[in-house]
């Protein structure tokens, strides 16, 4: 397809359970933005074995609901389900194509942008137009170090993958948009995968994600009840340094730092933790950092944008006192 | 723990891969005797073999544990012939990087030292803020190598200031790079990544010459150990550890004895040691500040790695496997008051790594800084 194809903005909604994802739900509100500046309509995609989910997408503000089923759809397929969104795309030519930076949803970007001989920008941080009809998409590049804006000026759809949490979620409305259901065609030989049986990982947690993290070290002795407890109270998730980690108190899955996760939380407390730099090199990108510790020299008082010099219990009890609830 | 299999699959010898191994090392010198093996300190409780991964490496197989090496090199001074093993298993990795086989973190660790010029991810705007409040004189032919963590660990950063403090007390005339210095590349040359070490080691040449530097006193043993390579390649300064400046700062009379009392017992960094034979200067100073040095069981050629060369400060290892909890234990067993070396990556990996042991961890420069006198 070229550059001049125009079918409108569209989004994949990646369905889990009887949900979306919510990265979604963030690129449908970014959609719905970039729509307005184009005078185009944007339709949200789904693919699966049945419809019946559209009525919590078009609270979010899409034109469109188009729903792609087929009983061989139940689970994601990177195969089955390029070939379904793929012969669609084809249909309809949408000039854009907005997909979430999960495991699923770079399976499918990668197979369509081949599918459908075009260019993919992928794990985007930030999407804008380029004044024109051209998406930018922005990627950070060298760990970081620089970001580059990256076009599809020749090939359309214009493909993105957007990395989950830049962009929020709009806030849910009155329900827009039509809903079309079409059954697709498709045989056993286009699924690649079976599900034999399905187990979730329990208690594997991704901190990554976490907008609250509670975070205890050495200074803890170990006393993690009342740390989630207030991380509970916070609505938030715990964390552990390397130290306390090692002691058996928390699993590794929540171990911060160079060897452990690298967290972007909006708040993190960090408790009882001196602030080494392999791991404050975990929360540097953190919104805002408040650090308790008896040590006024401690390191982290470096690192914090509040910091509390006392003993770990009190400050705990006070802060939970504060919180209210029970 | 990973284990080795019981049935390996037989392997066919890899002429093309012997061939360009033996153009770059000199593993077609060994001859199987298991030394190397006897000597590791990870032979006891983890699955690397190091007799084997050079056997492997003779095929053109590279070991399953290749990356498990931290480069301690006492396989190097124990080999009777003389091979360089430390350097195989770089090049063993430096093999792997064409074929992106990996450990997680790394890729992320060798972008950070290419973009922002250090093995953290930090802004290279904030290297100079070890300073605080400390004056350096910023002029003369000398120059401090601050290095990344001295540079950026709070922890480190007291050894850096501790340095400057004690070159100051002597009146030494010196400058630093501040936010203008870069990575000596140790850590990409450990992991294998020659391209970028280099690549390192010209920006930094290239800034001394600027600079008019005629010697380079690191901080870290590893940007010694680095910067000295580099450097003797390209023509570059003489460089020195700090332990090595501040000890002929002692010789000629410059800084005298303090009259601390007490026993430290010190932990030989295995870049300052076995890799370049400093022993005898980290040792007289301690003397200097007054205090009794107590020697440990391994000690000098012998000492146990506390585990955070070869990059193993960027891959996480397991407990049971970790050489830096046994060697606390075992400096807290010689009765000492406390552990004193000189290498930040020791003692970044001792405090995190002491368990319940409570003798406290300290460098060098920190301990004689403030307890000798002009």
């Amino acid at each position: 397809m070229t550059a001049t194809d125009d079918g409108g903005l569209w989004v994949y909604a990646e369905r889990r359970g009887s949900s979306f994802t919510p990265v979604s739900l963030e690129i449908l509100g970014k959609a719905k933005e970039l729509s307005r500046q184009l005078s185009v309509e944007v339709t949200a995609v789904t693919v699966g074995n049945d419809g019946g989910a559209a009525s919590e997408l078009q609270r979010y503000g899409p034109d469109h609901v188009l729903e792609l089923v087929h009983p061989l759809l139940a689970v994601h397929d990177g195969k089955a389900y390029a070939k379904a969104l793929g012969t669609a795309i084809q249909k309809a030519h949408p000039s854009t194509l907005l997909l979430g930076a999960t495991r699923n949803g770079q399976d499918l970007a990668g197979r369509l942008a081949v599918r459908l001989r075009t260019g993919l920008t992928a794990h985007v941080t930030s999407l804008e137009l380029d004044g024109g009809r051209q998406l930018v998409g922005w990627v950070p590049g060298f760990g970081g170090g620089i970001e580059a804006g990256i076009t599809c000026p020749e090939k359309r759809p214009q493909m993105v993958t957007v990395r989950p949490g830049v962009f929020l979620a709009p806030p849910e409305g009155s329900p827009t948009g039509d809903v079309k259901t079409v059954k697709v065609d498709l045989s056993e030989e286009d699924v690649g995968s079976r599900r034999v049986s399905f187990e979730p990982k329990g208690s594997s947690i991704d901190l990554t994600r976490a907008d609250v993290i509670v975070v205890g070290g050495r200074g803890t002795g170990g006393n993690f009840g009342r740390i989630e407890e207030l991380a509970r109270r916070l609505g938030g998730e715990v964390g552990a340094t390397r130290v306390a980690t090692d002691a058996g108190w928390v699993d590794r899955d929540r171990m911060i730092g160079q060897t452990g996760v690298i967290t972007r939380p909006k708040l993190v407390l960090v408790l009882g933790v001196s602030g080494a730099v392999q791991f404050t090199v975990g929360i540097d990108g953190a919104g805002t950092v408040v650090a308790v510790n008896r040590d006024p020299e401690a390191p982290i008082f470096e690192h914090a944008d509040l910091g509390i010099v006392g003993d770990l219990g009190p400050v705990v009890e006070s802060l939970l006192r504060s919180l209210g609830g029970a | 723990m990973a284990q080795r299999s019981e049935n390996p699959a037989p392997v066919r010898f890899d002429d093309e891969a012997w061939e360009a191994l033996a153009a770059t090392t000199n593993a077609n010198l060994c001859f199987q005797c298991g030394t190397c093996t006897a000597a590791c300190p990870l032979a006891e409780n983890t699955p690397l073999r190091v007799r084997q991964l050079v056997r492997e490496a003779q095929f053109g197989e590279t070991d399953a544990f290749l990356w498990k090496c931290m480069t301690c090199a006492e396989c190097n001074a124990s080999c009777p012939r003389g091979v360089d093993i430390v350097g195989l298993v770089r090049t063993l990795r430096g093999r792997e990087w064409r074929t992106r086989n990996v450990p997680k973190g790394l890729p992320t660790l060798l972008w950070g030292m290419y973009s922002d010029g250090n093995t953290f991810h930090l802004p290279p705007k904030q290297r100079a803020s070890w300073m605080q409040d400390v004056k350096v004189p910023g002029k003369g032919s000398t120059l401090l190598f601050v290095g990344c963590a001295a540079s950026y660990d709070p922890r480190a950063q007291r050894i850096a200031r501790s340095v400057a403090a004690l070159l100051n007390l002597a009146g030494v005339e010196y400058q630093v790079m501040g936010t203008e210095e870069v990575c000596c590349g140790e850590a990409a040359r450990s992991v294998g990544h020659d391209g970028l070490f280099r690549d390192l080691q010209q920006r930094n040449t290239e800034a001394f010459r600027k600079r008019g530097v005629e010697r380079v006193i690191a901080i870290s043993p590893h940007s010694f150990d680095a910067l000295k390579a580099g450097q003797s390649a390209n023509g570059g300064p003489e460089v020195v550890h700090y332990t090595q400046a501040i000890e002929q700062l002692l010789d000629s009379g410059k800084l005298t004895k303090g009259s601390e009392k007490g026993t430290v017992t010190y932990h030989d960094p295995c870049y300052l040691g076995r890799h370049n034979g400093v022993y005898e200067p980290p040792r007289r100073l301690l003397e200097l500040s007054g205090l009794k040095v107590v020697e440990m069981g391994n000690s000098r050629a012998q000492a146990l790695c506390c585990g955070g060369g070869g990059g193993r400060m960027w891959m996480e290892t397991p407990p049971a496997e970790r050489p830096g909890t046994r060697r606390v234990q075992e400096a807290a067993g010689t009765g000492a008051e406390l552990l004193a070396t000189a290498c930040p990556y020791c003692i970044s990996v001792f405090e995190s790594e002491r368990g319940s042991e409570a003798i406290p961890v300290t460098d060098v420069a920190e301990l004689i800084a403030g307890r000798v006198k002009a």
